[in-house]
């Protein structure tokens, strides 16, 4: 039940604002993040209350098409508390920052953010088939809408793209789920998996290839990543950061619930072409981003090399990439959110997020510099950050799952390192252009939003125990499930 | 086989509807055939007077009576005034393409032969000229016919009709103003 | 049946009414009949049957047919100006025709014999083409209307054929009798076959499936915009469950014959109607080609006779009517902008800036559009849905794959408006609504998005 509390409390909030006239945009800011704060709280007591035992309080199950057969069922194990988690505070976080700065016709813009949020709580916690799609595809909607509106000015080409590939996968994938589900006459993730499995090979290869290009655009993954570095430069950045942070997760989360489950066979005969693709990908995004000026593109790219990695792990089908996946969608959630916030905040001072327009920032701004480089190393995974648990563990599983290609995704590592550093060095260090003499730290508002980033990075990667604990069992199931075809 | 015998072993009833239908045919070509209008309409006519004696052969008085009053008379007439009123003597008429007309006949070809086939297929029972109810065809028995089981189309055709006429008036009527896309 | 018998009645009150007061009573009262009409097809709930010597079924599923349609018919007549600014209108013959098509298409989705669907059918059509024609001194119009009439009138000729020719095969027009014939397992003659083709044609010509759709773009582009929102809708709905009645309740033994003809036409439908809505720039133009699309997701739904396809077709019925109102009603309610030559303007481009000018009309539009897009939180999609699971068989997958990769295209002209609504515009001044359109609006726009959150309370009462 508190699961569905968790769903509607953002939904019905957004309605309010959007009917009752007069709400000014302050006071949505307001009443949005006290919703996002609330929304976060519940899930805490959740989760609490998950880990003393009460786990009815995770689960919620309605007839939704009565003849159909299909039910409005939520359930939230393991992993999908990890995301819950992530969705609710980043949630909170975004619309922090979109406070802080002047969007025209504000309140539309929580509206929309509470919007994706409940989507996305959805996605993460829906076990019937067509309630999961139904969430995945509307999780878009009301990014692409704030990408259109506020966005900048390539922002109608540029997000329409993204949207057309999205839908053009996620179409695919209906058309895979509607074979599916006439063939086993069930929407229940968990027990169509058994009719998948009791396809035959061709038919099932063909399911697992609509998958993975589902998937893989929403990710995104190679070679279906042409519409994220511009969609991410362009959009705002509440919608860079709900489209980096949350949305890229669905298409993981999507590989690990929907894909290898329905179709293993086709996983089987496929899978290592796939660990090659993305593992392809995690290099040639890193050596793309080497080669950036453009800081939110540097971001962009990397992004879509940590999501190659983590699909890779996905794809090994073994535990230890499960379980690596799953804390590296927490870690690249919160440290990316962290990160293209914090070249907003650049952005905003300096007019530029062109590496030339910048550097010796660290001379003015020395608190920023500081938080800057806690996240950066987060994201770079160095020991003791929330990065490194999920990269060990996502070589690994790459490494035992095929040494070569273990080795190559090991590059990464060293890449990795190359173009945030870089990044790092021009923006913050060097010689200060005299344009930006006058630029100001941090302020308190802004520290809000860092420190507790900065915190969870620090926590997270002292304290991996924390998630592996909690998510080894739902990650036990899958890979049990997965072993035996 | 024996043509000569053939001819002979035909009845009086053979004779005629054969003479009719070759008459229906030959108006009907010369409707499509003829360059001028005039021409067409009148061999249109002839096609009507025939199809009415085919009727009348088929023991159906009232529909052979009715189609000469309507088409024949009140509408052939129309279609004649317009022809006059327009004055459409010119022959200036373009040819359709090739590629049309040999279309056009593939497409007609085909039908006619899944036609011929379908016909050919079917056994037409023969009817009993003792047992046969000569009335069938009369206005009597229409009349019950019609306001008894086809009482509801029937009446519903008067809708038909008025839309038809109420929009042809009001199409028709001349308006003042400007013309514009 | 008793909608038939009062409309046709009231139709003519209506013609009459245009005497007193230049009219000004005609459309409340219009819209009184249609009420009076809806409610006086509860007069047979609940009891079935078959009426006048077999000529009409009655039964609920007919009963909430006809009041759908009758429904659709006071939303449109409630968005329809009173066309007091147009000194040569004749409001009362539009409104008693209108009455009076709807006796049509009440037909054609209750027949029982042949006969009233081809009746039906013919009213329909006659009224449509002199609607379509009813702005006179716009030349568009006037070709759409000539037309519109020559190539139904053609199409009818042959679906009339067609009903001679079942005749001539089984020796009677009732729908039982031909299913009851062709049950009897032995070998039919071929021209029943003949027939059903036939009788095909002419429907989906009326559908507008491809490749019968000629005539669509042009129709739905010079034809008032009121008279295209009717033809997309009404006639749709109509021609639609004429079919189903046909297909599923009289030829359902010959389905391995017509499945593949009607598999062809949705291919084709789907290709062609979503591949040339993109090109186009008018908004009506690209709605008319998205009918075309639509027309072959319905027969979709006739695809594969299955228990569920009439739950399954009133639910796309419906949902693509809410749709289509709001999308057609934003247009009408744009109608007096920027007019060039005496002409509304068309093109997509009359909904620039609509954003910041009045949200709720872009909100309305933006919703309609993702309904006929398919996008789940609308109605469009669960009526996707169940069309598709219908048609799901091994037999035709391809064809459903092909139709969701279609809806990928789709997608993209359907945000067309939207991503135009959102562009800068020079006109700044808010747009003043009727509140009669805006009633109306939210009944649409809230039905379009209950149906996609509780798509059970209308798939379930059915």
């Amino acid at each position: 039940m508190l699961i569905l509390i968790l769903l509607l409390l953002p939904l019905i909030t957004a309605i309010a604002i959007a009917v009752i006239p007069g709400i000014s945009g302050q006071l949505s800011k307001n009443i949005g993040g006290g919703i996002s704060l609330v929304n976060f709280l519940i899930f805490i007591y959740g989760l609490i209350q998950f880990q003393k035992g009460d786990t009815v309080l995770l689960d919620y199950s309605h007839v939704w098409l009565s003849n159909a057969n299909i039910n409005f069922s939520l359930s939230a194990d393991g992993i999908s508390q990890v995301l819950l988690g992530l969705v609710t505070f980043i949630t909170m976080v975004v619309i922090h920052i979109a406070g802080s700065f002047d969007y025209k016709q504000s309140s539309l813009l929580y509206i929309l953010i509470l919007l994706t949020e409940s989507a996305l709580i959805g996605v993460f916690t829906a076990t019937d088939i067509f309630l999961f799609y139904f969430f995945f595809e509307i999780s878009l909607i009301p990014v692409y809408f704030l990408a259109l509106k506020w966005g900048g000015e390539n922002a109608p080409k540029i997000t329409f793209r993204m949207f057309v590939y999205t839908i053009f996968g996620s179409l695919l994938m209906l058309s895979a789920i509607i074979f599916l589900y006439t063939k086993g006459q069930t929407a229940s993730i968990q027990e169509l998996a058994i009719t998948g499995k009791a396809l035959p090979k061709n038919v099932n290869i063909l399911l697992f290839l609509a998958f993975i290009v589902a998937f893989g655009i929403k990710m995104p993954m190679f070679p279906f990543h042409t519409w994220q570095p511009d969609a991410y430069t362009e959009s705002p950045t509440p919608a860079t950061i709900l489209l980096a942070a949350l949305l890229s997760k669905m298409g993981v989360y999507g590989l690990l619930r929907i894909a290898l489950p329905l179709a293993p066979i086709g996983w089987n005969q496929l899978g290592i072409y796939i660990v090659i693709l993305a593992i392809f990908g995690l290099i040639y995004g890193s050596i793309i981003a080497i080669k950036q000026n453009n800081l939110k593109k540097i971001l962009a790219y990397s992004s879509f090399a940590h999501m190659g990695l983590m699909a890779a792990g996905i794809l090994t089908g073994n535990l230890s990439g499960t379980q690596g996946a799953v804390i590296q969608m927490l870690a690249h959630g919160i440290n990316v959110a962290g990160l293209f916030y914090i070249v907003k905040i650049i952005q905003d001072r300096t007019g530029s997020r062109n590496l030339e327009g910048l550097g010796g920032l660290s001379q003015k701004a020395p608190v920023l510099t500081v938080l800057f480089m806690i996240v950066l190393l987060g994201s770079v995974a160095l020991p003791l950050t929330n990065g490194f648990v999920g990269e060990f563990l996502l070589l690994k599983s790459v490494f035992d799952y095929n040494n070569t290609l273990g080795v190559i995704a090991g590059l990464t590592i060293i890449f990795g390192a190359v173009y945030m550093l870089r990044m790092m060095q021009k923006a913050m260090f060097g010689q200060l252009l005299p344009a930006n003499e006058n630029i100001l730290d941090v302020n308190k508002s802004e520290l809000m939003v860092l420190v507790p980033i900065c915190l969870l990075v620090i926590l997270f990667g002292m304290f991996p125990n924390l998630i592996l604990n909690s998510t080894v069992e739902a990650a036990k199931a899958f890979t049990q499930l997965m072993s035996n075809i | 086989m024996d043509i000569l015998g053939l001819l002979k072993n035909m009845t009086i009833t053979h004779w005629s509807f054969y003479i009719v239908s070759m008459l229906t045919l030959f108006g009907a070509l010369g409707t499509i055939m003829s360059k001028n209008p005039i021409h067409s309409v009148i061999y249109l006519i002839l096609t009507f007077f025939s199809l009415s004696a085919h009727y009348i052969m088929l023991n159906a008085q009232f529909l052979a009576a009715v189609n000469i009053i309507v088409y024949a008379g009140a509408i052939m007439v129309l279609f004649l005034f317009v022809v006059m009123f327009l004055n459409l003597r010119e022959e200036n008429e373009e040819l359709p393409k090739n590629s049309i007309l040999i279309a056009a006949s593939i497409v007609g070809g085909i039908i006619g032969i899944t036609l011929i086939a379908a016909i050919r297929q079917t056994q037409i029972e023969k009817v009993n000229p003792y047992s046969f109810n000569t009335k069938t065809g009369l206005v009597e028995t229409l009349g019950s016919l019609l306001f008894n089981k086809y009482l509801l189309p029937f009446e519903l055709v008067s809708v038909l009709f008025l839309i038809a006429m109420a929009g042809a008036v009001m199409l028709g009527k001349r308006e003042k103003g400007e013309r514009h896309f | 049946m008793y909608p038939i018998l009062f409309l046709s009645f009231s139709g003519l009150i209506t013609l009459f009414l245009g005497f007193f007061q230049e009219g000004k009573w005609v459309k409340p009262a219009t819209i009184l009949f249609l009420a009076i009409a809806s409610i006086s097809a509860f007069i047979d709930w609940n009891k079935p049957g078959a009426y006048f010597f077999n000529m009409l079924q009655v039964n609920n599923f007919n009963l909430l047919l006809s009041l759908v349609i009758l429904i659709t018919a006071i939303l449109i007549v409630a968005i329809s100006d009173n066309f007091k600014e147009i000194e040569y209108a004749h409001s009362a013959e539009y409104y008693a025709i209108m009455q009076f098509s709807l006796v049509g298409a009440i037909m054609m989705t209750n027949f029982q014999s042949l006969i009233m669907l081809f009746l039906g059918v013919e009213i329909l059509s006659v009224s449509m083409y002199v609607l379509t024609g009813t702005d006179k001194r716009n030349l568009r119009g006037n070709e759409a209307a000539i037309k519109y009439f020559l190539l139904g009138a053609f199409a009818t000729g042959i679906l009339l054929f067609g009903i001679a020719m079942i005749y001539g095969g089984v020796g009677a027009f009732e729908i039982d009798a031909i299913s009851g014939t062709l049950a009897s397992n032995q070998a039919q003659s071929l021209f029943l076959y003949i027939g059903l083709v036939m009788l095909l044609i002419g429907l989906l010509f009326k559908l507008a499936a491809a490749p019968f759709h000629f005539w669509t773009p042009d129709v739905y582009e010079g034809a008032p915009t009121i008279f295209t929102l009717f033809m997309a809708t009404i006639v749709k709905t109509a021609v639609v469950f004429a079919l189903y009645r046909i297909l599923h309740q009289s030829f359902q033994n010959m389905h391995l014959s017509w499945s593949y003809i009607l598999a062809g036409c949705i291919a084709l439908s789907l290709i062609i109607g979503n591949l040339s809505a993109v090109k186009q720039i008018s908004f009506k133009r690209m709605l008319a080609f998205s009918s075309i699309s639509h027309a072959g997701f319905l027969l979709l739904g006739l695809l594969h006779v299955s228990k569920t396809a009439d739950k399954s077709l009133l639910f796309y019925s419906v949902s693509y009517l809410l749709a289509s109102t709001s999308a057609f009603g934003v247009l009408l309610a744009l109608k007096n902008e920027r007019t060039e030559n005496g002409r509304s303007n068309e093109n997509i481009s009359v909904f620039k800036g609509l954003a910041t000018r009045s949200p709720f009309l872009s909100a309305v539009l933006i919703i309609s559009m993702l309904s006929l897009a398919g996008i789940p939180l609308t109605g469009g999609f669960w009526s996707k849905f169940y069309v598709l699971t219908d048609a799901a068989n091994d037999q035709f997958f391809y064809l459903i794959v092909l139709a969701l990769l279609l809806t990928a295209v789709g997608v993209y002209y359907y945000f067309k408006p939207i991503i135009t609504v959102f562009e800068k515009s020079d006109i700044q001044e808010a747009i003043t609504i009727n509140p009669i359109f805006k009633i109306i609006f939210v009944l649409t726009t809230l039905g379009t998005l209950v149906l996609g959150l509780f798509p059970d309370l209308l798939y379930g009462m059915i």
